[in-house]
């Protein structure tokens, strides 16, 4: 019987051989604590490797996913400023009279709807290639929080009653006893369950390699994006803040007579609007710390908190800057 | 009157080529404008008259545009000769300049809004280069979770297989 058990198992094989000699002289009790205590080393052993591949899998899937959101939200964030910012100049240039006629009106006008229908159309081919980076970081979380090791071990604990029940059915028997005692077959399915999770997290660490090069490629231009965008923004608040100072907070002051009525709010809003742009020199900088977080991630640094804070940094700030678009 | 034909058409040269540089992907010839005085330290009307013509006008300077680099050169330029025109105050103009420097700042806008696309298609571009290689990751990826599946599949298939096959077995006994 022990020598069918030894056959069968191939694992007694990786046993020491002291184990072995433990196991061959001892009783059958002895012989299949040994063996459960040699199972419950490797699951252990198998465990802690697998853990670190899935674990930095998942963190990266979720933290692309949450980059490749961040970009496309600043896209929109972008598009909204353009449009708020060149509808509001070209209402300037008319009523100061840059088109005499008609016609040059109406070429004015078609010429602006080009311009942001063009930028619309780019913004929007951009996003598609963004979500379907995103959807790659999704796929990649989803798959490393896929509870493999669970599965297999469910179906080999199932596999392993099947072969009980067919050996039974094999010797015609009705006392034969089965071939894998409970507490083995316990073991065996939970070091299948430990070897599924080694080899899933074996096959992530191997999607992560194959597809570097991909990645860091998609960052860096993710990077270049999210930098436009954040520039297209920053450019035109700028802009717009120098003409608040000018106009309704140092002229209205400098002029004598009774301040307007709402003049201390227009100097907050050029306060907050002030501190709003040096806070988007942060998000241009966002891209550039992603880039060198991938460098240092491919060299072995499995540290994502300080990006997942830099991104909701991001997002907070373009929250802010809907925001305050709005108000005004 | 001269001077005023000289600079529009300086302007305009700059947006017609911007939008060229949109078509074809290259600038040639792009117009950069002449670094006006700060408006902080000359204020005044006639010499505001002076800084938008100036900002406008400008000097040319030649370059080949065929990169991105070029294109983000010439974004630049146009948006520093918008920022220029705006840092005027039209209030302080004499009112003969005025529709004169709304035009000229209409046509500066139009030219950085042009660079800001063209240089913004060139990425969108290299976006779309890289679309096979995401695609095939995003393909293979999903044969990865495809296989695992059937892994296990497979293993619950052979399980219930010789469940049935033990009944049979059992049946036939």
């Amino acid at each position: 019987m022990k020598d069918v058990r030894r056959r069968r198992l191939s694992i007694f094989t990786m046993l020491s051989p002291d184990w072995r000699a433990m196991f061959d002289a001892g009783d059958a009790a002895t012989g299949s604590r040994v063996f459960r205590l040699a199972l419950l080393f490797l699951v252990l052993a198998l465990s802690g490797c697998a853990a670190t591949n899935i674990q930095r899998a998942e963190q990266l899937g979720a933290l692309g996913k949450a980059y490749a959101d961040a970009v496309s939200a600043a896209g929109d964030e972008a598009m909204a400023s353009t449009i708020g910012f060149s509808l509001e100049e070209i209402r300037k240039e008319r009523k100061g009279g840059a088109f005499k006629t008609a016609d040059d009106r109406e070429k004015a006008i078609v010429g602006e709807i080009d311009i942001l229908k063009k930028r619309q159309s780019l913004v929007d081919e951009s996003d598609a290639q963004v979500a379907l980076l995103g959807e790659y970081f999704a796929s990649l979380e989803q798959f490393a929080k896929q509870d493999v090791g669970a599965s297999v071990e469910t179906a080999t604990g199932g596999l392993t009653d099947s072969i009980n029940k067919l050996g039974t059915a094999i010797q015609n028997n009705p006392e034969a006893k089965a071939t894998l005692s409970d507490s083995e077959r316990s073991a065996i399915a939970k070091l299948s369950g430990a070897v599924a999770r080694q080899v899933h997290g074996q096959a992530l660490a191997r999607i992560l390699e194959r597809d570097a090069t991909m990645i860091g490629t998609q960052l860096k231009l993710l990077s270049k994006v999210l930098a436009t965008y954040a520039a297209w923004i920053g450019a035109r608040n700028e802009m717009e803040i120098k003409d608040l100072y000018r106009d309704n907070v140092v002229k209205p002051f400098v002029a004598s007579g009774e301040l307007p009525a709402g003049w201390d709010r227009d100097v907050r809003n050029y306060l907050q609007a002030s501190n709003l742009s040096e806070q988007l020199v942060k998000a241009q900088a966002a891209g550039q710390r992603m880039e060198r977080f991938w460098a240092g991630y491919l060299a072995g640094d499995t540290s994502v908190s300080g990006m997942i804070a830099d991104l909701k940094e991001v997002q907070k700030l373009l929250d802010a800057i809907s925001a305050y678009r709005k108000a005004r | 009157m001269g001077a005023k034909t000289k600079k529009t058409t300086g302007a305009k040269g700059t947006a017609k080529k911007t939008a060229e540089t949109m078509r074809a992907g290259k600038a040639r010839g792009i117009a950069a404008a002449k670094k006006s005085p700060s408006p902080k330290s000359a204020p005044g009307s006639a010499q505001a008259s002076r800084r938008t013509r100036g900002a406008v006008a400008g000097e040319t300077v030649s370059a080949d545009a065929d990169t991105d680099e070029d294109l983000l050169r010439l974004r630049a330029s146009t948006q520093s000769v918008f920022e220029r025109l705006r840092d005027i105050d039209p209030d302080a103009l004499p009112s003969d300049k005025t529709e004169e420097y709304w035009r000229d700042r209409h046509i500066a806008r139009a030219a950085w809004e042009h660079a800001e696309n063209a240089a913004f298609e060139i990425l969108v571009d290299q976006q779309k280069q890289q679309l096979p290689v995401v695609s095939a990751s995003n393909a293979k990826l999903a044969k990865d979770v495809e296989t695992t599946a059937t892994v296990i599949g497979v293993l619950n298939i052979v399980s219930a297989s010789l469940g049935i096959l033990a009944s049979v077995i059992t049946l036939l006994a």
